[in-house]
């Protein structure tokens, strides 16, 4: 049904789909567990740890996204996305730079 | 003057992004703080609730939903603005990752076309902070709201046409081919007026911190009423984007100590949920019928935008 250049998309939508799911569920399951023992009683250290932790895991899922992307195109020498995608993730570590640095 | 604490000379690419963080502080002053809100119990219920919501709206149209969220956030539980668009820019990073995780390999996100149009949207978030130097807000949410109305109205108009050729036909470099769950029938399509899914893409980049969402509300009628592609793949590669674009913006407002993290994550919970639901409903539900609630979303924010400049 699909021919051979959608293939190749279709491994790369694979793994790229793999990043963003171990992204999302682990941030996702460290927020939850964070935000119930943030509603319990005694505030602890370990509450705003977890939502510290699962907020930074939130934002470096599409980060890593993109990183992988770079990858996935080098190995399949399309240069043109390569080149797209190197730029995306340059911009978005001059993001972190400056976000946390400053 | 709101505009003085951009000036300098700083022309390095990085400066843009700092200019940033002084145009949120600009457009909303004193907003450069931790953030204020007192968390109560039933402040988190409602976040999860309208975090629920939007995820279940935004999913089904490919929008992170952040352009339901803040106004629901700013209107319901009386949040300031900038910590909303900061709650809701982790939302937009939330969704985008889960609903792509799951389409993945179904060929709906088209991947090359998104990472090319990421270019644009990762220049406009850059060049952010100059457009906001450049428009006062009032100006820019003015600007906004014309825009929605127009391509809201638009996507009311067009709602009959269909971008789907044949199963076989030639889709070009960056066209896609998907199996419609709903009908069971192979789409192809080719991308039609790619400057224009530039533009589209730049501008979403270009207001997504200052308005704390993803732009899929100005990308996903573009693509699909002039770009040559369907509904559907519209909304799932707008989707797949909105993650990166949402980013750029997350970084400055979390970097800031912006982010409220108990809220954001009763957010994140809620848009979660919400995306799972909306994918289910999405699929069953007609291209035609996505398209009046995409047109009559689009004027609903029109006229939030409007209320919100006046």
């Amino acid at each position: 049904m699909n021919g051979d250049a959608m293939d190749q998309t279709d491994h790369t939508e694979e793994m790229l789909g793999r990043v963003l799911t171990v992204g999302s569920r682990t941030s996702t399951a460290i927020l939850a567990v964070g935000l119930v023992l943030a509603l319990l009683p005694p505030t602890t250290h370990l509450a705003s740890r977890l939502l510290t932790i699962g907020l930074v895991a939130l934002i470096l899922t599409p980060i890593a996204r993109v990183a992988v992307s770079v990858i996935a195109f080098a190995r399949r020498q399309e240069w043109m996305f390569v080149l797209c995608t190197a730029f995306v993730l340059v911009l978005l570590i001059v993001g972190i730079i400056v976000a946390f640095v400053d | 003057m709101p505009d003085e604490a951009c000036s300098g000379g700083r022309d390095s690419a990085a400066s843009f992004i700092l200019h940033s963080t002084f145009f949120i502080e600009a457009a909303f002053p004193g907003s450069l703080s931790t953030s204020r809100m007192v968390v109560t119990p039933l402040l988190v219920v409602v976040t999860i609730a309208l975090g629920g919501l939007a995820g279940v709206i935004g999913t089904l149209l490919g929008l992170g939903g952040g352009v339901f969220l803040v106004p629901f956030l700013v209107l319901v539980v009386n949040m300031p603005f900038h910590e909303a668009a900061a709650i809701s820019l982790m939302t937009v990073i939330a969704t985008s990752s889960a609903v792509s995780a799951a389409r993945a390999g179904h060929h709906l996100i088209n991947v090359r076309l998104g990472m090319v149009l990421e270019v644009a949207t990762a220049a406009g978030g850059l060049l952010g902070g100059l457009t906001a130097q450049m428009l006062a807000p009032r100006v820019l949410q003015l600007l906004f709201s014309g825009v929605a109305a127009a391509v809201g109205i638009v996507t009311f108009v067009r709602r009959q046409q269909s971008n789907a050729l044949g199963p076989d036909a030639e889709i070009g470099s960056l066209g896609g081919r998907f199996t419609d769950e709903r009908t069971g029938e192979v789409v192809s399509y080719r991308v039609r007026r790619l400057p224009l899914a530039l533009v589209s893409s730049f501008v979403a980049g270009n207001v997504s911190s200052l308005l704390g969402v993803g732009g899929g509300f100005v990308k996903v009628p573009i693509l699909n009423a002039w770009c040559g592609i369907p509904m559907r793949a519209a909304a799932a590669t707008s989707a797949f984007m909105i993650g990166v674009t949402a980013t750029s913006g997350a970084l400055i407002y979390y970097g800031h100590g912006m982010v409220n993290p108990t809220l954001a994550a009763a957010a994140v919970i809620g848009v979660s949920a919400g995306s799972a639901g909306g994918m289910r409903i999405g699929r069953r539900m007609a291209p035609v019928r996505l398209k009046i609630l995409l047109g009559s979303v689009l004027l609903v924010v029109a006229a939030l935008m409007l209320l919100r400049a006046r």
